[in-house]
């Protein structure tokens, strides 16, 4: 489980894209293509790196209308699987403070 | 609720891209200005007109929205553009898989450390020869050659991806065997074809630089032209196998913003200054895009009762260069297949058939004189 005031980003060494409902990873070496449902997509697109994980964890709350406590373990357990493959990363608070602009650009 | 993702899609997302028609691959001729002068080049001046980089981007971010995941920036010789880093900067931080196609004679060490910023970048630079005497007849600029290696290995240096692409003629194919050798010595990916594309103007000028018959005989069972991969789709429907992701899940963008199925199909199917990227491809295709999306068999009237056809490469667009029309046969396919016919018939009677196209006993022979030539 990450530290709540930690921050979801996704990582540099992929391409992705909104494809039909959902969204389309592609990663660097082009060999995984990961698509992530309706909610996962939501989530992902709330991971650039600006927004704490409970932010998203709120967010995701507010969007689908389910409790804290449902939210806040899925976005936990998705962010755990996409952490184990790289394709998102994890920064600590003071990490993001001292680092300048910790966004991209979508 | 629950979140759920899945891996190992490849063919299905191509599939997919095919079927809603998501141009994942996309081609941008930022330029159809060179520094060099090819005998066998295919482009000709798109009215000297250049998109601003201003309209680039506002391009580039339609092609997310579009789904594009690789975007190639060619020309011309994209380094004859000022903006091209800021262009390729923004494109990066859009997030692509970023391939500058370039003859690489206009880079130069002091742009790696830029070009290594660039996220998810690979090159492709044209190389034409294994000496400086054959390159540069072919590009018709003294220099080119030595410029072009050095742009090589300064990007090797750099830890940037570089696949060097050599089209075979009948000017440079003595040298295929110590270009191949020189790649690997440079550490990096070859890639040959064969195969000469009119200009896009439909000129078949360049065509004299093609193999002859005897040439393809004499050096391409050299090289790994994978048959197997002939053999396996020859047996399905000709309106499949000569279909490409051109107009359905590829396209190209012209220097002056003219959206085509493919840099090699010059068919004018938008203006980018007219109209939106999904206006052209999604709301309101033209007649010749949609036909080109409809092909089925019936409309190859030649190829699809071709005895050949299992041995072909037909590229629609150079079918397109070389008669006008994309459905009919290709004179210049319909030669390679003649060879690759006569070849095959070797290749299957022999009990040493492996799927690199050539002979056991072939590669062997290539082997002992490839060391042969190291040793020398
Ligand atoms: S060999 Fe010629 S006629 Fe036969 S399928 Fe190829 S292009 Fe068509």
């Amino acid at each position: 489980m990450f530290p709540l005031d930690s921050y979801l980003r996704r990582s540099d060494e992929l391409v992705w894209r909104e494809i039909g409902d959902g969204v389309v990873i592609l990663t660097a070496d082009g060999r995984a293509i990961h698509t992530l449902n309706k909610v996962g997509s939501a989530i992902w697109e709330l991971a650039d790196g600006t927004r704490r994980i409970k932010e998203i964890i709120s967010l995701t709350c507010e969007r689908f209308d389910v409790s804290l406590e449902v939210a806040q373990a899925d976005v936990q357990e998705f962010a755990e699987q996409l952490v184990a493959k790289k394709i998102l990363q994890i920064r600590n608070a003071e990490a993001e403070t001292e680092a300048e602009g910790g966004g991209d650009d979508r | 609720m629950t979140v759920e993702y899945s891996t190992g899609l490849g063919k299905k997302l191509v599939a997919t891209c095919i079927r809603e028609n998501i141009p994942y691959a996309v081609q941008m001729e930022l330029t159809s200005k060179c520094n060099l002068k090819c005998r066998h080049c295919y482009m000709v001046n798109d009215n000297d007109v250049e998109l601003s980089s201003e309209e680039i981007k506002d391009i580039i971010d339609q092609l997310v929205d579009m789904g594009t995941f690789y975007l190639s920036f060619t020309g011309g010789e994209i380094f004859t553009r000022d903006d091209l880093f800021e262009i390729a900067r923004y494109a990066s931080r859009k997030g692509f898989f970023l391939t500058f196609m370039t003859n690489g004679a206009l880079i130069t060490a002091e742009m790696m450390d830029e070009i290594r910023t660039l996220k998810l970048i690979k090159f492709e630079l044209s190389l034409y020869g294994a000496t400086a005497k054959t390159h540069d007849h072919i590009t018709r600029v003294a220099g080119s050659f030595e410029r072009t290696v050095a742009a090589i290995k300064d990007l090797v240096k750099a830890g940037i991806e570089v696949t060097v692409k050599t089209s075979l003629m009948n000017l440079n194919i003595h040298e295929s065997d110590d270009l191949k050798a020189m790649c690997e010595q440079l550490g990096v990916r070859h890639r040959i074809s064969a195969g000469i594309a009119p200009m896009k103007n439909g000129s078949l000028e360049p065509q004299q630089y093609d193999l002859s018959f005897e040439d393809m005989e004499r050096y391409l069972p050299r090289h790994d032209f994978d048959l197997s991969y002939l053999i396996e789709i020859g047996e399905k429907d000709p309106a499949h196998r000569f279909k490409c992701k051109a107009g359905n899940a590829a396209c190209s963008v012209s220097p002056s913003g003219i959206v085509c199925p493919c840099v090699m199909m010059p068919m004018a199917v938008g203006n980018l200054r007219e109209r939106s990227f999904k206006e052209i491809w999604h709301m309101q295709p033209s007649e010749e895009l949609k036909r080109l999306r409809n092909l089925t068999s019936a409309d190859l009237p030649v190829c699809s009762k071709c005895d050949l056809a299992q041995y072909c490469i037909r590229c629609p667009g150079v079918v397109y260069l070389e008669t006008g029309d994309i459905v009919g046969a290709s004179p210049s396919a319909c030669r390679y297949a003649q060879w690759r016919g006569s070849s095959q018939v070797t290749v299957m009677q022999s009990p040493g058939f492996e799927p690199g196209g050539i002979t056991k006993n072939q590669k062997e022979v290539i082997k002992k004189e490839d060391e042969t030539r190291r040793i020398q």
